[in-house]
């Protein structure tokens, strides 16, 4: 049953949102009261099922009852991304080299892989984006879901810590893990963590080395079994940890480190994405080496459930900006297909934060859209 | 659907590494090689389709178990191959197989102690799927089983082979209490038995597997003064094999076997109708390779999945032996229009699949 556009015609997606972006302008932002009035409407009902997305439109606000759509897009930070990987790849290449080279250990784990780089894993960036979520609206008492990924990753990657600098003879108090994880660690160490995850049955970090296969830059681990049987962390999650810690360092009443994961890594994304405004020569390099940072750092992939906020919702707004140009997509159409049961107006609302603003809300009068959509 | 296409894997993996007259290896270093009058191995035709077609995004875990172990092998077989080309053979440390300890290494006890959930002396679900897969490993050859360091265990293998064809093999799991007696016949308990004297499982090199080893890790055709498939040095550029056939094979027999024992639905089956259904629609108009894309969209929303239509547009970031389906602007279309171009391998493998119903008059 057609919500906003037409089942057996999808892609008049392009032509509706041309038309709505203008000139003249029809949208407008979904404001801060809105999107928490929204958020607090929707209470444990699937996305399909929530009668703010059907095709009768929702109310616009609270004192206001014309019928919208909402629609969201990417933030216009993304936009600077993918025109400067457009434009400017081969100095973004060299930047990305410059940078590596300085990190160490990066070069060995990069090496015939270094044009992996250029390339960020949005699909991984979905499941990261969807964890945290999760966890974050678990830390608002949005949802029971804990954002166990997210939690997960902190975890495994503080324990692996340890346990190598606790095997090393020359490690200090204040050494550095990420010179120190940068020279390899041997299969023991590996087991013996692996060991840790396996008996608890929370997962097998066995699988995360198979990502190396496809993207060496978004990959958590490397193992090298070519003669030395040796195993190597990515430094760039490696780096992304320390961000991490430095950020949760400064928060005030922070609580359990895995408990705030979620906020704290939509924190750095949110920070890598408004970098992008400025004018500094590296910030899209910086910004590439953080995202790589932030997916192989991530290496949790069991729950099914963030998958749908994350991957699927994030990605296919990537896929369609990347592809197609498409600008935004409407959110009943979203709503029916994705048939999450995280409450879609909250996972929107955490998505839409000022703080890390990966997307743009807005909503659009549904006789404009319906005007439109008829006339195309 | 899994069985069918590991039976299929099984003929296509003869026909293309192995030499027709004399079952040996054909030599490394792809197509373009001859040696001997005999060609290297021509992956295009069936074995790239086959893993196009085969590659499926479902949680990994459920994946893992089979994965992992195949993984092993193939590492192990690796490795001694690599020794070999630095002339390094008599390096204590070389681990040439898969042993017991390794099992239990991943997987735990084979039995379960007693917990809340599990009864005392349950079989678990791991071991059950490794014997499961190598059951299959061992009927087409891609497996020797070694009662020592170094002794084939040609009897004891046979015997095992005999009695998977007579349908003797162990099925009900019964049993109680000491690990040594888990099961009456197999190859866990092979291992299980022998484990004390080195007993252990090999990659089958000669069934083609050191062909594929050089190919995907070893040196390309064409790099002066190495020869194809050599090991000894690391190589980073194009490789004769590009696709991580290892990781599909397991990955395939994980679906089959979940396939064997499943009620409902089978991990990936969604995916996989999927993927006919396209290949399918675009096969139905000129030019055979694309869709349109509203097409495309509507054969994921058939199949309940229409919000992963996009996704598959970047799954080929990370996922190297998935289709890649590229995105074609159709000019002058009002409203703007766009096709979905499908690349050769991933319509191949419903080409070889179609064909194969025609030759076996509609085994699906």
């Amino acid at each position: 049953m057609k919500r906003v556009l037409p089942d057996n015609m999808p892609t008049l997606d392009y032509e509706l949102w041309k038309n709505i972006f203008g000139p003249p302008v029809r949208f407008e932002l979904v404001k801060k009261d809105e999107r928490q009035w929204l958020a607090g409407k929707e209470f444990h009902v699937s996305s399909e099922k929530s009668v703010e997305w059907m095709k009768e439109g929702r109310d616009r606000s609270r004192n206001d009852t014309t019928k919208v759509f909402d629609f969201i897009s990417l933030s216009k930070f993304f936009d600077l991304w993918f025109d400067h990987r457009k434009y400017f790849e081969h100095d973004l290449n060299e930047r990305i080299k410059k940078q590596i080279s300085l990190i160490p250990g990066a070069e060995l784990f990069f090496e015939g892989e270094m044009n992996t780089l250029l390339e960020i894993n949005w699909t991984i960036l979905g499941r990261v984006i969807g964890a945290a979520v999760a966890n974050y609206g678990h830390s608002r008492e949005y949802w029971n879901s804990t954002g166990l990924d997210a939690k997960e990753a902190a975890t495994f990657w503080n324990e692996l810590k340890r346990q190598v600098v606790d095997d090393d003879d020359y490690a200090t108090v204040t050494a550095d893990d990420l010179a120190l994880l940068a020279k390899g660690f041997d299969k023991s160490d590996w087991v013996k963590i692996g060991d840790q995850f396996r008996e608890r049955g929370d997962f097998n970090p066995d699988s995360e080395i198979l990502r190396s296969y496809g993207h060496r830059a978004s990959s958590p681990f490397w193992h090298e079994n070519h003669i030395l049987d040796r195993y190597y962390a990515n430094p760039l999650a490696m780096k992304h940890h320390k961000v991490i810690f430095n950020k949760y360092r400064d928060m005030k009443n922070p609580g359990v480190h895995e408990d705030v994961q979620g906020q704290l890594t939509l924190e750095v994304l949110g920070d890598a994405l408004k970098r992008l405004r400025g004018d500094d020569d590296d910030r899209f390099a910086d910004f590439a080496i953080k995202i790589h940072g932030m997916c192989a750092f991530h290496i949790v992939r069991t729950d099914h459930k963030q998958q749908k906020i994350g991957l699927h919702l994030f990605s296919n707004l990537v896929a369609r900006k990347m592809s197609r140009d498409v600008g935004g997509s409407n959110v009943p159409d979203i709503a029916k297909q994705l048939k999450t049961g995280f409450g879609l107006a909250k996972v929107l609302t955490i998505l839409s934060d000022k703080n890390h603003k990966i997307i743009e809300w807005n909503s659009v009068e549904k006789e404009i859209v319906d005007k439109i959509v008829n006339g195309l | 659907m899994p069985q069918r296409e590991l039976t299929d894997f099984n003929n296509y993996w003869r026909m293309s590494m192995l030499n027709v007259i004399n079952g040996s290896n054909r030599p490394p270093g792809g197509s373009g090689i001859e040696v001997g009058g005999i060609k290297g191995v021509d992956y295009d035709s069936t074995l790239i389709p086959w893993c196009k077609g085969n590659s499926v995004s479902v949680d990994q875990i459920r994946l893992d178990t089979l994965r992992q172990l195949f993984s092993l092998l193939i590492e192990r077989a690796r490795n001694r191959l690599t020794l070999i080309d630095h002339n390094d053979l008599k390096n204590p440390n070389i681990n040439k197989g898969l042993h017991f300890n390794d099992l239990r290494n991943l997987y735990g006890r084979p039995q379960a102690k007693g917990y809340r959930r599990t009864a005392a002396f349950e079989y678990d679900g791991k071991w059950k799927d490794a014997e499961a897969m190598f059951i299959n490993l061992l009927q087409n050859g891609h497996i020797t089983l070694f009662e020592t360091k170094d002794t084939q265990a040609k009897i004891i293998q046979e015997e095992i082979k005999q009695k998977i064809n007579m349908n003797l093999h162990q099925t009900d799991w019964h049993g109680t209490g000491n690990e040594s007696q888990w099961m009456d016949y197999g190859i866990c308990f092979f291992l299980s038995n022998t484990q004390k004297k080195g007993g252990h499982i090999r990659l089958n090199e000669l069934n083609g597997w050191e062909t594929y080893i050089r190919d995907h890790w070893g040196a390309p055709a064409g790099i002066t003064g190495i020869i194809p498939g050599n090991l000894s040095k690391k190589h980073t550029g194009k490789r004769t094999m590009p696709i991580p056939l290892h990781l599909v094979l397991p990955e395939t027999m994980a679906r089959a076997i979940d396939e064997q024992n499943s009620t409902d639905t089978v991990w990936g089956k969604n995916q996989s109708d999927i993927r006919r259904g396209l290949a399918d629609k675009a096969s139905h108009l000129p030019p055979h390779d694309t869709v349109n894309l509203n097409v495309y969209y509507g054969v994921f929303s058939k199949y309940n999945a229409g919000h992963m239509a996009d996704t598959f547009f970047l799954r080929n970031i990370d996922d190297k032996t998935s289709a890649r389906f590229e995105l074609i602007e159709i000019q002058g279309s009002k409203p703007k229009q766009w096709n979905v171009k499908f690349e050769p391998e991933f319509l191949r493998w419903r080409i070889n699949q179609r064909n194969r119903k025609r030759n076996t008059g509609g085994v699906p």
